[in-house]
């Protein structure tokens, strides 16, 4: 039956989150990270009520919980700031590949060594669909029936603190590879990222003739390349609820503001050309959460009938985020601009966001071409 | 649970109607158009088979335990989609309550329910209207000029309706009127007037860019006399709630019921022309080169556009159905199809270029589609709508 109604136990979930992002999160926005332990203690509280570990298998010490339930959970703790959202330490996206690996002896290996340290952090990129502007230089020779990996990757969310890099990507010959690089760090290189999610801790990497142990080969071939698109389908979908999150405290801003601002002896919302862009914006976001809970709904039943629909999903997301974001900055007028206000930093931070997960035209051209290829069903979803 | 699941009686009614829409509309959409009418034996057709243009019921009441829930608003909404997609000016004029139904289901007292919506039964298509736009009212309902003038049993209507829908061929209209234009939206009343009653008239059906098979009249009272038994709701529903605005609430009302519905009728047609241009697409188009790019890039929008606001109107929908307040849902959700459907259209006809001037169904549906943008509201009055909403947790009225 068609219905909007979350669960009594997301209702929980939503309230703890929603506390969380308001009271603790939220006022964090204008602290310097590097001169207070505010984060940490924020941070240790989140991992403590399991929050850094919901889409974490429990094999691997998180919560499991369904995409459905992690969408409004996430949405309600990035109005907190998306930013700090990003920078959480924990397994970031590599959870959605955890999710879903296959238990062999690899993975096993994999989540002993993830799980060894007290918070490991997890960078994890999938080069191929990176969406980097030049055809990204990182390939993965095969010598001596050794991997080599040589060349740079685009910058990576969490790359500067993690401990394990997971890269998806193909080799020479063209076959998809799924591996990973233990204690990367010597192969970082500092991102001079000024745009915005400026806390997510970006860095990308460089490697000269590094040898893969075959062992840190996760998964390769037609094997590597499911878990890749689905592993990318859960991220799209967890990403997108986090845009949603920022985009509905960019309108909730806007509008406190615009309701309590006066101009030519009015409260500016007062004015059409004010208040129409705020329905305007409360409806974008609606729309794209609305296509956000099909894609989840979609991907707790089947992921892999969820990848165009995630697609979609966090294609609509972006428009509504840096539609949002953007209005929000122009409705606050010059105070808009200045750093002392939060909304300048959400429209910096959208924008890293979507260079981060892949353009908006471009998720928008591969999911138009899903749909020439292949059926008009989803039109009716 | 969040869920996108149709329920079996939603299955049921969505593979009724698309199937009527395929097979019984959309083969003489073309036609109907040509002609500006329907025709009457299609019209007989449908009224036997139960097809009805019925925009649904509000649900004030509360679910009670063990009742099933009330799925009515998402059934009607499912319903119109799939019959606009057949032909939206045919789905219109289909026989049954239309517009007139939820004010009557709102406001009306039981009798005047029985005695207004009984009418509609197999043996013979009968139709329902409803009338506020005025020469001089129509974004803003609190200026109607029709007059009521309180008489011995009954009321005198005088005064001018116009473009509303099937109001020639109904059996009785919803019209709102005055009683005193100085009372403001507390001087409305809303009336049923039937057919045939003196000093009612239906002088003209205006010719449009669009929906022309649906049929848009102008209706005339002049010292028209309807009785008491005729004041929607009876005398108690303006006295009860003078201070608020009754009249004027009934036809407020009545929108968070039908915005839904008219919604759905605008994805219909957007669907429709989707469905249409990605056949063209898929079966004649060359995989690569700029067409290409341009087409696959309009299609994705165009599909995401029609899922989105499908959503929007399922939500509408099934808070109305649980009899929760909606007016943003409504509005929300009539504001992205009715903009979004012309946009779909438009860019179908930008993807299909000289071919879509050639009795071609898509250049149709993006004329026909216009005037949902307009009707039940403009784009313009949603965003009023919705802008109210989103400021009151502030305390400021915009
Ligand atoms: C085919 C068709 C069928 C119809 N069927 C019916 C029917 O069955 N029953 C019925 O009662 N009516 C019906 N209508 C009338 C329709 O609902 C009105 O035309 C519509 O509500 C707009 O009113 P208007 O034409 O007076 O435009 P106006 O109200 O004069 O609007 C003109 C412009 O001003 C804008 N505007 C007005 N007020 C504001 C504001 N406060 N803020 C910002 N912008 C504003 C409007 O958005 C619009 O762009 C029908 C119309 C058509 C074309």
């Amino acid at each position: 039956m068609i219905s909007f109604q979350p669960t009594e136990e997301e209702l929980a979930f939503i309230e703890i989150a929603r506390d969380l992002a308001r009271q603790k999160i939220r006022p964090l926005i204008h602290e310097k990270k590097e001169i207070t332990d505010k984060y940490d203690r924020v941070i240790l509280q989140m991992k403590e009520l399991g929050i850094l570990q919901l889409e974490l298998p429990e094999k691997w010490g998180g919560l499991e919980l369904p995409l459905v339930t992690q969408v409004q959970i996430l949405q309600e703790l990035a109005y907190g700031d998306l930013d700090f959202v990003q920078s959480l330490p924990g397994a970031g996206d590599a959870a959605s590949l955890f999710r879903i690996l296959p238990e062999n002896e690899r993975s096993k290996e994999l989540r002993e060594k993830f799980l060894t340290e007290e918070m490991n952090t997890v960078a994890y990129i999938d080069i191929d669909r990176s969406y980097h502007s030049v055809k990204t230089s990182l390939h993965l020779g095969v010598e001596n029936l050794r991997p080599i990996l040589n060349g740079k990757t685009p910058p990576v969310r969490l790359g500067e603190t993690c401990n394990l890099l997971i890269i998806g990507l193909s080799d020479s010959t063209g076959n998809k590879q799924l591996c990973y690089v233990d204690d990367p760090g010597e192969y970082k290189i500092p991102v001079d990222n000024r745009l915005g999610l400026n806390h997510a801790n970006v860095a990308a990497f460089h490697f000269e003739e590094v040898e893969i142990p075959p062992e840190q080969v996760i998964a390769s071939g037609k094997e590597a390349e499911i878990i890749l698109a689905q592993a990318r389908a859960r991220i799209q979908i967890l990403q997108a609820a986090k845009e949603i999150g920022l985009a509905r405290a960019a309108l909730d801003y806007a509008t406190e503001y615009t309701a309590t601002r006066k101009a030519f002896g009015r409260h500016i919302a007062q004015f059409q050309g004010v208040s129409f862009q705020i329905a305007e914006m409360a409806i974008e976001i609606q729309a794209a959460n609305h296509l956000l809970l099909v894609a989840a709904v979609t991907g707790d039943q089947n992921i892999s009938q969820a990848l165009p629909l995630a697609l979609r999903g966090l294609n609509r997301a972006h428009r509504a985020l840096r539609f949002a974001t953007d209005r929000a900055v122009q409705l606050l007028g010059g105070h808009g601009y200045i750093r002392e206000f939060p909304v300048e930093k959400w429209m910096r931070d959208a924008q890293a966001q979507v260079l981060l997960y892949g353009r908006e035209k471009e998720l928008l051209h591969e999911y138009g071409e899903w749909l020439v290829n292949n059926h008009k069903e989803v039109a009716r979803l | 649970m969040i869920s996108f699941k149709l329920s079996e009686r939603q299955k049921q009614m969505q593979e009724m109607t698309r199937y009527i829409a395929e097979y019984e509309i959309r083969p003489i959409a073309l036609a109907a158009e040509q002609m500006k009418r329907v025709p009457d034996d299609f019209l007989e057709r449908m009224n036997q088979m139960g097809i009805h243009l019925n925009t649904a019921s509000f649900n004030r009441e509360k679910k009670k335990k063990g009742r099933k829930e009330n799925e009515a608003n998402r059934l009607g909404v499912i319903a119109m989609e799939e019959l606009a997609w057949g032909d939206a000016a045919i789905a219109l004029s289909l026989p049954g309550p239309g517009l007139g139904g939820p004010p009557i289901m709102t406001s009306g007292t039981p009798e005047q329910k029985e005695r207004f919506l009984s009418i509609f039964t197999p043996d013979e298509p009968k139709w329902g209207a409803y009338a506020v736009t005025e020469p001089e009212a129509g974004s803003d309902v609190s200026g109607i000029r029709t007059i009521a003038r309180k008489v011995d049993g009954g009321y005198v209507l005088n005064g001018q309706k116009i473009f509303i829908t099937n109001g020639k061929r109904a059996s009785w209209v919803v019209v709102f009127a005055t009683v005193d234009p100085k009372l403001g939206r507390s001087g409305h009343r809303a009336f049923v007037v039937e057919k045939g009653m003196e000093g009612f008239s239906t002088p003209k059906i205006v010719d449009k860019m669009g929906l022309r098979a649906n049929e848009t009249a102008e209706l005339v009272f002049s010292d028209c006399f309807v009785p008491d038994e005729n004041l929607l709701g009876g005398e108690e529903l303006y006295e009860k709630r003078v201070s608020n605005s009754s009249g004027f609430q009934v036809a407020m009302k009545t929108f968070d019921s039908t915005r839904p519905i008219v919604a759905a009728m605008a994805i219909g047609i957007a669907r429709a022309a989707y469905e249409y241009t990605l056949d063209i697409v898929q079966k004649e188009f060359p995989k690569h080169g700029r067409l290409y790019s341009v087409a696959v890039e309009l299609l994705a929008e165009a599909e995401q556009d029609i899922a989105a606001s499908r959503l929007l109107t399922w939500e509408a929908a099934w808070k109305a159905d649980l009899g929760l307040e909606n007016a943003k849902e409504a509005a929300m959700c009539k504001a992205l199809a009715g903009q979004m459907a012309l946009k779909v259209c438009s860019n179908c006809l930008e993807i299909l270029g000289p071919l879509g001037l050639d009795g071609n169904l898509v250049e149709k549906w993006f004329r026909d589609v216009k005037v949902f943008d307009i009707f039940e509201g403009t784009n313009e009055i949603q965003h009023l709508v919705i802008a109210r909403r989103q400021y009151a947790p502030y305390g400021l009225k915009v």
